[in-house]
């Protein structure tokens, strides 16, 4: 017989260790000890079987793994912490016997740890930290808007400030913005930055107050982890993108409330990047010998590149050239090489079709186009709307902004200037009694200038989520606003997906949006029915080819069709169903035999399943039906609707 | 002199001196000749020595060697080479003497002049002070501050100064140039399961209908989906308020029928039987009709004879026998089919374990989006930031912002079980509240 084991001795208990055990073992208080877990990252665990970790009791306790708070054993911050808390007596003593002298001498030698390791031992590698940087991100932009009180320092809403500003400068330096949306909540934002999508919310200004029911304790602690993060995320992206960090500040244009104009943003060669940005129009850059030398040269490095890149470079306006021979020298962020990387996400994500060096360069174009929206436009920013906001989504799409000078010094250009093409208001036009002579001394300032769209801020967010400019009508000043759609839903399998007004410019443009939205369908679409739906696919491409006249479209089809596996006859009979239903889309389409087949396989299936089964799948289909049916009777309404509109327009016309 | 030749004569091995010619040619005179040479030249030098007395030959030294003295007077003490430090390196002081602190070498440059002790304390005390002032560059103040401003430069450093992932430096060099670098051995994180909810996103994107401007459709959705979280809760506290209210139907229930006693009762009911008295047999026979009687009914059985045992003994055992036969037919059966078998066995055994895989995964993936309680206290989400169809604003300027993200923020936290959930525990007061009646209205005068 082994020896007997004692109780307590082998199993789960062993593995589990209660705080106040692990707090006596670590010898720290509580809160220094829920400092630590917060900063290494070790949480709290549920036990399985609470009755035998616990001993036979099953008492509410929280617990930790064992070897977790062994490991905090080895932790320098450890010591410090122990270390911070003989300070803080011997500090406090000091102060009690009024030794005001000890007490500063004290001060001055207060331990401090620091958390790089920490860091590096929680995120080996960037990507890593980048994955987690959007709790570090939305903390900190969020104390970055909060008033310093007796809860929070003003050093540390200093820091997230300069944090938040500095990464935003990131952000519109590279172009890596996608997606904003306009909550009740706040203001959320996408950013793609090396491959990762990085989400964030930033508050509305002056709506935060401090709840009483959160503990500040954790929050602050938090806040240092996250302010150290975010130090060394913003130091490996500026120096990836080849820019100085930390950009320097212009203390007269902070304190002017000049926003992120109060940054400079330097590239490593020593040339100013965003002055340089704003400088393009017409202004050219003031440089040394050496420095024109070098942009000859790298004109001719441009120019010996080949093709590929003049294929790219050609659907871009000349505009773009020219900025790309100024930013030559300054920023490799700029355009050509950040963007080809970034390309290939939307490119996969396409189609499952085998990418070609086309389909890349297009790619390529289509997310340069989008990067530059605001290229071009000169925006004025009226006092009423969110400066902290339409700042940075404006100028992280090429665009420029000026502001009055209540709502900030040092603006770029004043509301006077002829090169402003936007500007964002968001308060009710002035009625015509208002600007009768009577009313003038009080409207005076108010001047309205002719050259321009007066447009309310949401257009800006909308061209940005619907990634092109949208036409303006609904969007100006005193109109009521078409609805803002959140950019991060994602359309399910026969779902109806509502366009952004504006976004139907031509006709042609219209075929294509609703070419995406077939697309959008197809990359949603369940695996089983993924054959199918490319059928339909190729379908509605051949009839689409059919619709136009041209003999070589027709050819062309015909080959298709063969590839896709149709007879010729068969092709034949929907062409004269095509031509029939003429430009009505049908769609109950004479399957194909593949099609039959499949059905038939479902159909087979479902007399295999059991009761209980075929009753689930029977409810999954009419749930299905019935959402396709809302949808389709939702389409049918607004091609009804569009129709009419178009026949008043063309009355219009006609009178 | 003659002793000395002849030893000399004695070491070598004497020749032959047989004859006149061979004596004369072997006898070496050679040191007789140098005798006598000597003496020749002592004469020469004044006179024979060993003629002349002791005083004329020695004499007294009184002085010494000057060269030896000299030698001698540099050479250090023994003790003085013992005591000499043997490393290069100063020993260990623990702490600044009087003496250790003297030894500094004089800073001023150019002669140096005594002074009397007085004086030289008062320059002591002005350096003192000017150093204390902050004065000159090796001044206390001066090391404070630059040590001040090294630490914070240090603390700035650690706050995204550098690379962090681009520094692989696992050695750590020895200052004292001795001992090689050496790797510092890393402690290992253990690998712990992660058993938090990790697939609820750090930021979570709210619904569609939370847009300022939201379409109607999208906004009713949000609505319904805030309206079904409060009607659970609703539906959960009626059902908890159910279960803990007095049930009416309690009052409607009779005093006799809840308090009286069974056996009264019982009582009741013989005395009426009493009273019936002949239908007592009736009332017998009605209750074996029900079947409610607990009396087995007796079945009348003759008892087996011999034969009638034999005979079923027989034919269980025939039928033992045959079932055995069949199992061993089966059997046999089977183990031609085995290969077969085994496919089946293993064909069914694959797919329970891709059923169990199938389970288990899709278990992982519903724990990581669902919260579980760590600790004493359930997590509590917020509710849902919604606003009413007239409280939306028409434009971004009238927007008011709805909930607040500092709370959001923490609860996201306790959500993705980063920490805790605990519930703010107000100040109780530490002694029982004393009431006291004041007799100062007494002494009112």
């Amino acid at each position: 017989m082994g020896k007997k084991l004692k109780k307590g001795e082998k199993g789960a208990v062993t593995n589990y260790i209660t705080r106040t055990q692990a707090i006596k073992k670590l010898q720290i208080s509580l809160a220094a000890f829920r400092r630590l877990c917060i900063l290494k990252g070790i949480y709290p665990r549920e036990p399985k079987n609470k009755k035998k970790v616990g001993k036979g009791s099953t008492k509410p306790q929280t617990y930790y793994y064992r070897k977790d708070i062994q490991f905090l054993l080895h932790e320098p911050v450890l010591q410090k912490l122990r270390e911070q808390k003989v300070f803080a007596r011997r500090l406090t003593r000091a102060i009690s016997k009024k030794e005001y002298a000890l007490a500063k001498n004290l001060e001055e030698m207060k331990p401090e740890y620091t958390l790089d390791h920490i860091i590096k031992e929680r995120y080996p590698s960037f990507i890593d930290a980048l994955r987690d940087v959007d709790d570090a991100l939305s903390m900190v932009f969020l104390f970055a808007t909060l008033p310093t009180d007796d809860k929070i320092a003003n050093e540390h809403v200093r820091t997230c400030q300069r944090l938040s500003a500095e990464f935003q400068h990131y952000v519109l330096t590279s172009r890596s913005l996608r997606k904003t949306f306009l909550s009740i909540k706040g203001i959320y934002y996408q950013a793609e930055i090396m491959g990762q999508e990085i989400t964030w919310i930033v508050p509305y200004q002056f709506s935060q107050n401090v709840p009483t029911n959160v503990d500040f304790r954790v929050m602050a602690t938090f806040l240092e982890l996250y302010e150290t993060l975010l130090g060394f995320v913003n130091f490996k992206l500026y120096s990836d993108a080849n820019l100085v960090y930390p950009p320097k500040v212009d203390q007269q244009r902070d304190e002017g409330a000049a926003g992120l104009g109060a940054y400079v943003i330097e590239s490593t060669q020593g040339q100013d990047l965003l002055s340089d940005l704003a400088r393009k129009e017409g202004v050219s850059v003031a440089g040394t010998k050496a420095d024109k030398k070098k942009v000859k040269q790298s004109e001719k490095r441009l120019k010996s590149l080949g093709e590929k890149i003049s294929a790219i470079a050609s659907a871009e306006n000349d505009d773009n050239e020219e900025d790309l021979d100024d930013a030559a020298t300054a920023a490799p962020s700029d355009d050509t090489e950040t963007d080809l990387p970034q390309s290939l996400a939307p490119a996969t994500t396409d189609e499952e079709s085998v990418p070609t060096l086309q389909t890349f360069a297009q790619a390529s174009t289509t997310l340069t186009q989008f990067q530059n929206l605001f290229r071009g436009c000169v925006f004025y920013l009226s006092r009423e709307v969110p400066r902290y906001s339409l700042e940075f989504v404006i100028r992280a799409f090429g665009g420029e902004v000026g502001w009055p000078s209540t709502s900030g010094a040092f603006s770029p250009f004043s509301e006077d200037d002829p090169r402003i093409t936007h500007q964002i208001v968001d308060r009710p036009p002035v009625s015509v009694d208002a600007q009768a002579p009577n009313a003038k001394g009080v409207q005076g300032e108010v001047k309205r200038y002719d050259k321009r769209e007066y447009l309310q801020p949401q257009w800006v967010y909308d061209c940005v989520n619907a990634r092109r400019l949208v036409k303006s009508e609904g969007y100006r000043q005193g109109e009521t606003l078409p609805p803002h759609l959140s950019p991060f839903v994602v359309a399910r399998e026969g779902e109806y997906v509502p366009e952004v007004v504006g976004m139907e410019v031509d006709e042609v443009e219209e075929n294509d949006a609703e070419g995406e939205e077939d697309e959008v369908e197809i990359a949603v679409a369940d695996e089983e029915e993924e054959e199918e739906e490319e059928e339909e696919k190729d379908e509605e491409e051949e009839e689409a080819s059919i619709d136009s006249s041209d003999e070589e479209a027709l050819h062309q089809a015909e080959l298709q069709a063969e590839a896709a596996g149709l007879t010729f006859s068969e092709f034949q009979q929907q062409k004269k169903k095509q031509q029939k239903s003429n430009s009505k889309k049908a769609p109950v389409a004479k399957e194909s035999a593949a099609e039959k087949q499949a059905r038939e396989e479902r159909e087979l299936a479902k007399m295999m399943m059991n009761k209980k089964d075929k009753h689930l799948y029977n409810k999954i289909q009419f749930g299905k039906k019935r959402k396709e049916e809302a949808a389709d009777k939702l389409r049918q309404k607004k091609a009804a609707l569009k129709q009419s509109s178009g026949g008043v327009k063309k009355g219009r016309r006609g009178a | 002199m003659a002793p000395s030749t002849a030893t000399k004569t004695k070491k070598s091995a004497q020749p032959s001196r047989k004859g006149k010619k061979a004596w004369r040619k072997n006898t070496d005179v050679g040191d007789v000749e140098e005798q006598l040479d000597e003496l020749r030249n002592e004469v020469r030098l004044g006179g024979k020595i060993h003629e002349k007395t002791d005083d004329q030959l020695f004499f007294t030294d009184k002085t010494g060697d000057a060269e030896l003295r000299k030698k001698r007077q540099n050479r250090p003490l023994r003790i003085e080479e013992i005591l000499k430090p043997q490393s290069a390196f100063d020993g260990i002081r623990s702490r600044p003497t009087a003496s250790s602190s003297k030894s500094a070498p004089p800073t001023s440059i150019g002669k140096v002049r005594e002074v009397s002790k007085t004086i030289a304390n008062k320059i002591e005390d002005l350096a003192k002070r000017k150093r204390e002032e902050g004065l000159g560059p090796g001044s206390t103040r001066a090391l404070k501050r630059r040590r001040l401003d090294e630490k914070k430069a240090e603390l700035k450093k650690a706050k995204g100064g550098f690379d962090l992932w681009d520094v692989e430096d696992t050695t750590q060099a020895n200052d004292d140039g001795y001992l090689e670098p050496v790797a510092v051995k890393q402690v290992k994180k253990p690998k712990l399961p992660v058993d938090r909810p990790t697939a609820i996103q750090a930021v979570e994107i709210t619904h569609a209908g939370t847009s300022y401007n939201p379409t109607f459709e999208d906004h009713q959705a949000a609505l319904q989906v805030a309206i079904d979280v409060e009607l659970a809760k609703e539906k959960s506290k009626a059902e908890t308020a159910k279960k803990m209210s007095y049930p009416a139907e309690l009052d409607e229930l009779d005093d006799e029928t809840f308090f009286d006693d069974s056996e009264d009762e019982e009582d009741d009911l013989i005395a009426e039987e009493d009273i019936d008295g002949g239908r007592e047999t009736d009332g017998a026979m009605s209750e074996a009709e029900d079947g409610r009687s607990h009396v087995k009914p007796v079945v009348s059985e003759s008892r087996k004879t011999r034969a009638q045992r034999n005979k079923e003994a027989r034919n269980d055992q025939k039928r033992r026998e045959e079932l055995k036969a069949k199992e061993e037919k089966k059997l046999a059966k089977q183990l031609n089919r085995l290969s077969e078998l085994k496919k089946q066995v293993t064909k069914e055994e694959t797919a329970r374990q891709k059923k169990l895989e199938e389970k288990a995964k899709a278990e992982a993936e519903a724990a990581a989006t669902l919260t579980r309680r760590v600790g004493p206290h359930e997590f509590k989400a917020a509710p849902m930031e919604i606003q009413l169809t007239e409280e939306l604003a028409d434009t971004l300027r009238e927007l008011k912002p709805e909930g607040n993200l500092f709370q959001d923020r923490f609860l996201s936290l306790q959500k993705r079980s980063l920490i805790e959930t605990r519930v703010p525990v107000s100040k109780r007061l530490k002694y029982k509240r004393k009431e006291m009646e004041s007799h100062d209205y007494k002494r009112f005068k």
